[in-house]
């Protein structure tokens, strides 16, 4: 009778060894938990900067989708999941380039106002 | 045992499932929100010239590989990570394009103002130049201009001579270049004038030259004082033959 359990006991394992072996062969990590720490402080820093700068006044969206990828990209870092926290926080980088359009359009809309008001 | 381990399988079945659903839906809407930005891009018309075409281009090639990895290889992170990738690079462009459109417009408004400013100048300019090939004589607000008798008047006529004729087209150019200017022509002469009849006759024939050059009546005066107002001439007081123009209103 302890031998039957016994058993079972050790089908269970071998089957989750086995299921396992098969993540981590499907979903082999690709970046280091370093790597994407890096990233995310990166990414941090340079949100403080714009935010310094008043990113909020012209591209609150954006920003707001940063914080949100950071705060995923950090969870997912913690739970262990070092390829979905890398994707996330390239979402968020991503928005970098849009902010910086965002506050050319500003001062393009700004001076096109002043040109009009002086015709 | 075997109840145990089919609920622990079945767990985390469903959290694997849970967490691709998520994945799934959120690769589902960028992908429909950056197919949206790109039709914006491609009908709007006005944008057209100015698309950054080098991130056009990227965020096209990040929305095919959204799809490609959505639909063939059920890849749902990795289509969540370019969907996003296309949508941001996507708003980036509309906004670039926004932005060169903005700036167009301001050159176009700045370019248009420098022109008007340009004609103003020269505008200015010329009226400046029609003073000085009129050989007026500026005295506080008033030009002053005298024409004496033996250069504009042909001998013992009140015909114009060709010198005479060139004074007063030069005369008619500040006046027309100075639309509020009126002109005042006084005759004078040398020997007493019954009547101020020489003087009157010599003042109002330079007046209807200037009237054929088009200049109209209400803005001319004339008038003969004879020989009453002699000019000074090498420290002496002379009558002297002449017609006197004095224009006001020049600014």
């Amino acid at each position: 009778m302890i031998k039957e359990q016994q058993m079972i006991a050790l089908r269970a394992i071998a089957i989750f060894l086995l299921l396992f072996a098969m993540n981590c062969v499907v979903f082999a990590d690709k970046h280091s938990q370093r790597e994407v720490k890096a990233l995310i402080n990166e990414v941090e820093t340079k949100l403080d900067l714009i935010r310094a700068e008043g990113a909020q006044n012209y591209a609150e969206r954006a920003v707001s989708q940063i914080d949100r990828y950071i705060r995923n990209a950090k969870k997912l870092l913690d739970d262990g999941d070092e390829d979905l926290a890398f994707y996330e926080i390239s979402k968020g980088r991503a928005y970098f380039k849009l902010i910086e359009a965002k506050k050319e359009l500003m001062i393009a809309r700004i001076k096109l106002e002043n040109a009009r008001s002086h015709r | 045992m075997k109840k145990q381990l089919f609920i622990t399988l079945l767990i985390s079945l469903c959290w694997i499932s849970m967490a691709s659903a998520s994945s799934k839906s959120e690769a589902r809407e960028e992908i429909s929100e950056a197919k949206e930005l790109l039709n914006t891009i491609e009908k709007t018309r006005k944008y057209q010239a100015f698309v950054p075409y080098r991130n056009y281009h990227d965020a096209k090639v990040y929305l095919d590989t959204a799809i490609y990895q959505y639909e063939e290889e059920s890849e749902y992170d990795e289509a969540a990570l370019y969907a996003v990738l296309a949508r941001v690079e996507m708003e980036t462009v509309l906004t670039i394009a926004m932005t060169r459109l903005a700036l167009h417009t301001r050159l176009e408004i700045e370019k248009d103002l420098y022109e008007k400013l340009a004609a103003k100048s020269s505008w200015r300019a010329a009226r400046t130049i029609a003073i000085v090939n009129a050989n007026l004589l500026q005295e506080g607000r008033l030009y002053r201009q005298i024409l004496f008798d033996g250069v504009v008047f042909q001998r013992g006529s009140l015909t114009l001579t060709r010198e005479g004729d060139r004074t007063v087209d030069a005369i008619v150019q500040v006046l027309k270049l100075h639309p509020r200017s009126r002109i005042k022509i006084i005759g004078h002469t040398m020997i007493k004038d019954t009547n101020n009849t020489i003087s009157q006759r010599k003042a109002e024939s330079i007046a209807s030259s200037l009237k054929r050059k088009g200049i109209r009546g209400w803005r001319m005066q004339t008038m003969g004082v004879g020989s009453e107002k002699p000019m000074e001439i090498n420290d002496r007081m002379k009558a002297v033959d002449r017609v006197e123009l004095i224009i006001s209103g020049i600014r």
